[in-house]
């Protein structure tokens, strides 16, 4: 057996048990571990069938980007929080492996009797070689034939942007941003005087507690912590800064910063 | 395919004025809304959606009677782009109308200026498609199109509903879409090209006339059907309609029950007639099944249905599947088998384009009058529109007319178009065709039940409780000129309108000449 | 054995977007099936490379990128909307999701 078949058995022996693995795991985050180890192993394959640029790109847009978002709101997001999607009762289970079933054999019989209508193309190995390699090859297809699609695809981007901040932002905040966006500052000594507070109120998430407006914050689960926090209210002045060269004090109406 | 680098043809900016119109309005939105004071935001930013749209639709004349390609051949400028742009235009327009004061004051006042943002990406993804010469720009257009819809149906974000009526949208959506592109790529493994004309003209050459059977070919006629079916809410594939279209805001659900409808046919027309059309004896009895399905499901469950808004959705559902017999009995009269002379386009995929239009006025008129209700402290079930002909007796009018045309009564616009895919469906003189004319005409008696359902309770309920009132001067503007237009243009102008659509085969005749010369 | 062609490549893609495919169907948790999506989509790319390689265009290897870029797009899109549900909802039943269904 040659080399490259040896090693492409191997790639694909990885890549399908670890697809298996994202369909079976229990737990999300060994779900989107499988799926990098998926992603890496299409990527070495991409690079077989001398596609070195989307093997670069498969690494860096899919495990680097897609697949750290993806943990990012797994880490962010509680799972009791979240509905789950359909009730998978056993009847839409045999569904399910039913309709796999029928499409690969569908698939499979497609590929083993297929004919290829069509003409050869000229990106032919030596070809690809003459421009300069893949990189260069896919530009000149990229910036010629599918520019269009190109611009689009940056348009594309642009919404998935817009959307991200319209749906992701707290309401809340979206309604305070360009009236006062006070941070913390944690250089400034008095600031974070975490010594003052009474014991076991170094906030929820081990933020900081600060004293906003009432109605204006999240209401806290435990209703001990309420009454503490509105005890710290009382007695506790936090200094907030705008920027790096004003100093504001919140909720004690003076204000001890230069104007 | 590598190109050469020398002489490269640049692109011809002057056939695409009216995507580049839409695509200036995006721009000028995000920056307006980045740059101005809030309390300007509503007035402005509607005024200019209104003359951006506006000044789209005067630009569709520079295209009209082109056939012309840019970019490569990526993008066409022909009879079908046309009319496709101009249902897709006056569907922009009319949501423009309907969601100002919507947006604006219903809600939680959703942010206004994102909210036109996306909708102008979502019409110029959608007008991408309408124009699209190759599998990429479909793929990429409906993308575009799609996106933008599935945050705007989770605008409304205050409410649970519209959230998880978008999640539910958006992971079938998804779902569907790497079911289409799976498709797309055996296409371009079959035919090597991923062009529409090279991919047709490939088939043809190995057709050549004779009975055909490729097995990957066939496998990807039947994952693009069934990735399309879902973008245009078929059944079996439209389990997301309903509870996305009840929970989007009113607006968004008039919205994408047109603008991404319109996508997913203009979509099929270019894969299934102009790439795939040789092999129309494969999907065309495929389509036929699921028009059938389609309608007989959508109109049955509407019957159940007591929240005004999901009866509208699955009336959608309904309407889908008529549109979809237009595609079914496609013949091809003109196009490639004349050879080049093509006079006139099919008659059935005439009557589907000209239904998309006559559904686009009195569908999103419908979901007007809802959101016109909601406007004055109604809600969305059958009970609430109980006496509005006492109350509100222009409004009744309007909703009155919108069903009746919905139902089909002579002499409104829809009317018209069943009348037309009807005879389109007769003139295929085929069992097939047959059938489908008598069950459309079967279901919609059935529609009539609850169509008018909803005009009875408008008549002769009583008034539950006396509405408050609110001025909402833009949408009046729009459901009065939805109703006019629903009203006439079924008698009027339809005939013009009839012959722009017939336009459409001229998007085949570039493969005539190639395919007469191979 | 033998020469590796296109059908390995092409066995391989499709395993993949069937797995991918039943887990849409079979699994519960949204962010597993969107995950189970990205699969899917990772297979199309691959079938779309193969048949680049096969056929000796670069029109696959193209297709491909713009797959990726959409997948990138949607992540951005779906992710979000995820947040917003779970921001909305702090503790929901199952069947609750279900309550618009007809």
């Amino acid at each position: 057996m040659p080399w490259d078949v040896l090693v492409f058995y191997l790639l694909a022996a990885v890549c399908v048990l670890a697809a298996g693995g994202v369909v079976v795991a229990t737990n999300p985050v060994h779900s989107a571990i499988f799926l990098v180890l998926c992603f890496f192993n299409v990527a070495a394959v991409f690079v077989m069938l001398g596609a070195e640029f989307l093997a670069a790109v498969q690494i860096i847009v899919y495990t680097g980007a897609i697949l750290v978002l993806v943990l990012f709101v797994l880490m962010l997001v509680d799972p009791d929080d979240l509905p789950e999607f359909h009730a998978a009762r056993p009847v839409q289970r045999a569904v399910g492996v039913l309709l796999g079933a029928i499409l690969l054999l569908e698939v499979g019989a497609a590929i083993l009797n297929r004919t290829v209508v069509g003409q050869q193309g000229n990106a032919t190995p030596a070809n690809v070689a003459a421009v300069g390699g893949n990189v260069q090859a896919l530009g000149r297809n990229l910036y010629t034939q599918y520019l269009l699609p190109f611009e689009i695809v940056s348009l594309v981007l642009l919404v998935g942007v817009v959307g991200a901040i319209v749906l992701a932002l707290p309401e809340r905040l979206g309604e305070r941003v360009g009236q006062r966006r006070a941070t913390i500052s944690l250089g400034h000594p008095r600031g974070t005087d975490v010594a003052a507070l009474p014991p076991g109120l170094d906030g929820p998430d081990g933020e900081t507690p600060v004293r906003v407006a009432s109605g204006d914050r999240p209401v806290a689960t435990g209703s001990g912590r309420r009454e503490a926090t509105s005890e710290l209210e009382a007695t506790r002045e936090l200094i907030m800064v705008r920027d790096a060269d004003e100093r504001t004090v919140v909720g004690g109406g003076r204000d001890s910063g230069r104007s | 395919m590598l190109v050469e680098l020398s002489n490269l043809p640049g692109p011809d900016w002057g056939l695409m004025l009216p995507q580049l119109a839409v695509f200036g309005l995006a721009l000028v939105l995000l920056f307006g809304d980045a740059f101005m004071a809030r309390a300007q935001h509503f007035r402005v930013l509607t005024g200019v959606s209104l003359v951006g749209y506006g000044l789209a639709t005067a630009l569709l004349w520079t295209q009209d009677g082109r056939n012309e390609a840019t970019f490569f051949g990526l993008f066409r400028a022909d009879g079908l782009t046309v009319f496709l742009s101009l249902v897709i235009l006056v569907a922009a327009l009319l949501t423009v109308m309907v969601s100002a004061s919507y947006v604006d004051r219903l809600e939680g006042r959703m942010p206004i200026g994102e909210f036109y943002v996306l909708l102008a990406f979502s019409v110029l993804g959608a007008l991408m498609v309408a124009a699209a010469g190759d599998l990429v720009m479909i793929f990429v257009g409906i993308e575009l199109s799609s996106l933008a819809t599935y945050i705007l149906t989770a605008f409304a974000k205050r409410r649970l509903g519209a959230v998880e009526g978008a999640l539910k949208y958006f992971l079938l959506g998804i779902f569907a879409s790497a079911i289409l592109v799976y498709g797309m790529a055996w296409i371009y493994g079959a035919t090597g090209t991923t062009d529409l004309d090279g991919i047709a003209r490939a088939l043809q050459t190995a057709t050549a006339g004779d009975e055909f059977l490729e097995p990957s070919l066939l496998l990807a006629l039947l994952l693009t059907i069934v990735g399309l079916g879902f973008k245009m809410a078929a059944v079996p594939f439209h389990f997301w309609t309903p509870d996305a279209y009840d929970g989007a805001a009113t607006p968004v659900t008039a919205f994408m029950s047109v603008v991404p409808k319109a996508a997913a046919f203009a979509a099929t027309i270019r894969l299934l007639v102009q790439a795939l059309g040789p092999m129309r004896d494969d999907w065309l009895n495929l389509i036929a099944v699921l028009a059938f399905v389609t309608m007989a499901f959508g109109n049955v469950v509407a019957v159940a249905q007591r929240n005004v808004k999901r009866m509208l959705a699955y009336s959608s559902i309904a309407h889908t599947g008529y549109m979809m017999v237009g595609l079914a009995v496609y013949r091809q009269q003109g196009g490639f088998d004349v050879g080049g002379g093509a006079t006139g386009g099919d008659q059935g995929v005439t009557s589907l384009l000209y239904y998309i239009l006559a559904y686009t006025v009195m569908n999103i008129g419908a979901f007007a009058v809802v959101a016109w209700l909601q406007h004055r402290g109604r809600g969305l079930t059958l009970d609430d529109f109980a006496g509005l002909a006492s109350t509100q007796p222009l409004a009744a009018a309007a909703m009155t007319v919108f069903l009746l045309s919905l139902m089909g009564i002579p002499p409104t616009i829809g009317f018209r178009a069943k009348y037309e895919v009807i005879l389109a469906a007769i003139n295929a003189d085929t069992a097939a065709g047959l059938a489908l004319a008598i069950s459309i005409v079967v279901l919609s008696a059935v529609s009539a039940f609850y169509y008018l359902r909803v005009v009875a309770v408008m008549y002769f309920d009583e008034p539950a409780r006396t509405p408050r009132t609110e001025s909402t001067p833009l949408l009046n503007v729009g459901i009065g000129a939805m109703a006019v237009a629903t009203l006439l243009l079924g008698v009027f102008f339809s005939g013009q309108l009839i012959d722009l659509a017939d336009r459409w085969s001229r998007a085949l005749t570039v493969v005539a000449q190639a395919g007469g010369g191979g | 054995m033998g020469e590796l062609g296109v059908n390995h490549f092409l066995f391989l893609s499709a395993a993949l977007f069937i797995i991918g495919m039943m887990g849409v169907l079979v699994r519960r948790n949204l962010i597993i099936i969107f995950m189970c999506v990205e699969l899917m989509m990772n297979a199309v790319n691959l079938t779309l490379v193969a048949f680049a390689w096969e056929s000796n265009t670069m029109n696959g290897q193209s297709f491909a990128l713009f797959t990726i870029a959409v997948a990138a797009a949607e992540a951005a899109v779906g992710l979000a909307i995820i947040m917003a549900l779970s921001r909305r909802q702090s503790t929901i039943d199952a069947d609750e999701i279900r309550s618009l269904r007809d």
